[in-house]
């Protein structure tokens, strides 16, 4: 497989752009919801060993 | 049932003249600048104005309501009642005085401006009756809200209650249609009945629960 | 027997040490099973015969519309379970849905109107599918706000359940009045209903993006329940031997 059709694949004809828009906020919103989650949960741990 | 507690309510909102008459002027008041904001003169659909006036009662129904739960909180009234094992008579007929008080005369006032607007007299009295019925539709829905919302504020309250109430407002626009395609109204009607009937039965249960767990 | 069972192996402290042995890994084995479904769905299926290459947003967009109504459902029954048998758990389960579901829907609507765009040549159309998904977002966003608006999180816990009840019996009737609503409008000349019958090159894709996204999607309420139990058991003995 070329470069070209590599690319060709990638950018999916005339509409491709507003695939990789979606693509790109859904990924961002997971991605953003995961960290805080995990960062709020180790907080809220160290919070409780501090205490304890 | 203890019917002194209908006369009670009926007496305590009766004396707080700004709960009920306020709502209706405020009600009068959003009436007065519809027009003034839409050019009367050119040539509007009805549609137009009855979907405004669906919308403003329901607003002004939720203003109408908003102190409906938060004085006998906080005197302990509704203590007393629970206590008894009154409450759910009590939000029974609380829904019932804000509707004899707030809601009907609201209705009253909508008749009036559809008058006003060369609408048939046919069209305005079915407005009428529609209104009517769906005032203590949204009457029970905003005493749910308020409850939930208990001391918040009513922006929570409509923000919770209005997403129930989106069904009501269809089937009045439906309503709106049909009256002016001069189709029959039967079934939209005994509809809105039905689901006034519903309403009125089954909310003050869940609206005397949700006291319950606030006087806990 | 059942209120027993409960309360032994649903209580927070086991639930927790379940989650959070097999939380994570299980999240992640979804997120990279639904990113398969993406490359498959994305570059080794034939682009639509009409749609082009902007139908590909299907493969996100029908995942998500399809979760924000599930949640809602799932909602509902731990609520229940909490109203009926006082299972703490339930209730952190269930407040802990609700900004997943309220992400989800939110993404459902984006994803909707920027497919729009391409196909309908508008990012908005006031159709009975989308207008539905809208009123069951600002739902979501009701519900978190009652939660956070009260002190008192036991209350705040039944007035959430409450409410979630009484929206999941109105979620179908509003449903249904805003489908007969939108037959108001004779202008709806292309909607998402009159879809021709999809090809099985992808179907097979959409149906493993479906899949992989609801444990994806459950992976994640597992987390945010976790992040909740913690906050509201931070005063209970059994945290400290975390």
């Amino acid at each position: 497989m070329n470069q070209d059709s590599l690319i060709n694949i990638l950018s999916m004809g005339d509409h491709g752009v507003y695939v990789w828009i979606v693509i790109v906020v859904l990924f961002a919103i997971l991605g953003s919801t995961i960290i805080l989650l995990n960062r709020k949960i180790r907080q809220a741990k160290q919070e409780i060993n501090e205490e304890g | 049932m203890d019917r002194s507690i209908l006369f009670i309510e009926t007496y305590k909102l009766y004396k707080r003249r700004r709960a009920w008459i306020g709502p209706v002027l405020v009600f009068l008041l959003i009436i007065i600048s519809f027009p003034l904001t839409l050019d009367i003169n050119s040539e509007n659909p009805p549609q137009i104005y009855l979907s405004f006036i669906w919308i403003s009662t329901l607003l002004v129904t939720m203003l109408g309501t908003e102190l409906i739960f938060s004085d006998d909180f906080e005197d302990g009234t509704l203590e007393q009642y629970a206590v008894n094992n009154q409450l759910i008579e009590i939000v029974f007929y609380k829904v019932l005085v804000h509707w004899l008080l707030i809601g009907i005369p609201l209705a009253f006032v909508a008749f009036l401006f559809i008058l006003s607007l060369d609408i048939s007299i046919r069209i305005s009295s079915i407005a009428l009756i529609c209104l009517i019925i769906s005032n203590l539709i949204f009457i029970n829905f905003f005493s749910l809200g308020n409850a939930l919302s208990l001391k918040k504020g009513s922006i929570l309250g409509l923000l919770i209650t209005i997403p129930f109430l989106i069904p009501v407002l269809i089937v009045l626009g439906k309503m709106t249609t049909s009256a002016l395609l001069g189709l029959s109204l039967v079934g939209h009607l005994s509809l809105l009945v039905g689901v006034m009937f519903l309403v009125a039965s089954f909310i003050p249960f869940i609206i005397s629960f949700i006291l319950r767990t606030h006087l806990e | 027997m059942i209120k027993k069972f409960f309360h032994q192996f649903a209580s927070p402290k086991s639930y927790f040490a379940i989650a959070n042995k097999f939380g994570k890994p299980v999240l992640v084995f979804f997120f990279l099973l639904y990113l398969g479904a993406l490359v498959w769905g994305l570059f080794f299926t034939p682009p639509d015969a009409i749609q082009g290459d902007s139908y590909r947003i299907i493969y996100m967009h029908v995942p998500a519309s399809f979760m924000a109504q599930i949640l809602f459902v799932v909602m509902a029954i731990t609520s229940a379970v909490f109203l009926i048998w006082k299972l703490k758990l339930a209730a952190y389960v269930s407040k802990s849905i609700a900004p997943i579901g309220a992400i989800v829907t939110f993404f459902a609507l984006f994803s909707g109107s920027i497919w729009g765009i391409p196909t309908w040549g508008t990012w908005w159309q006031w159709d009975a599918r989308i207008t539905s998904t809208l009123i069951l977002f600002i739902m979501y966003l009701g519900l978190i706000s009652l939660h956070a608006s009260f002190e008192n999180k036991d209350k705040a816990d039944k007035f959430f359940s409450v409410l979630v009840l009484i929206g999941v019996v109105n979620i179908p009737i509003i449903k249904k009045s805003v489908d007969w609503w939108s037959t108001l409008h004779q202008s709806a000349s292309i909607t998402l209903t009159s879809k021709p019958t999809i090809d099985p090159v992808m179907l097979y894709p959409l149906m493993f993006s479906i899949v992989t996204f609801i444990g994806l999607i459950f992976g994640l309420v597992v987390l945010s329940s976790q992040n909740e139990i913690l906050k509201r058991e931070k005063y209970k003995s059994w945290v400290k031997n975390i």
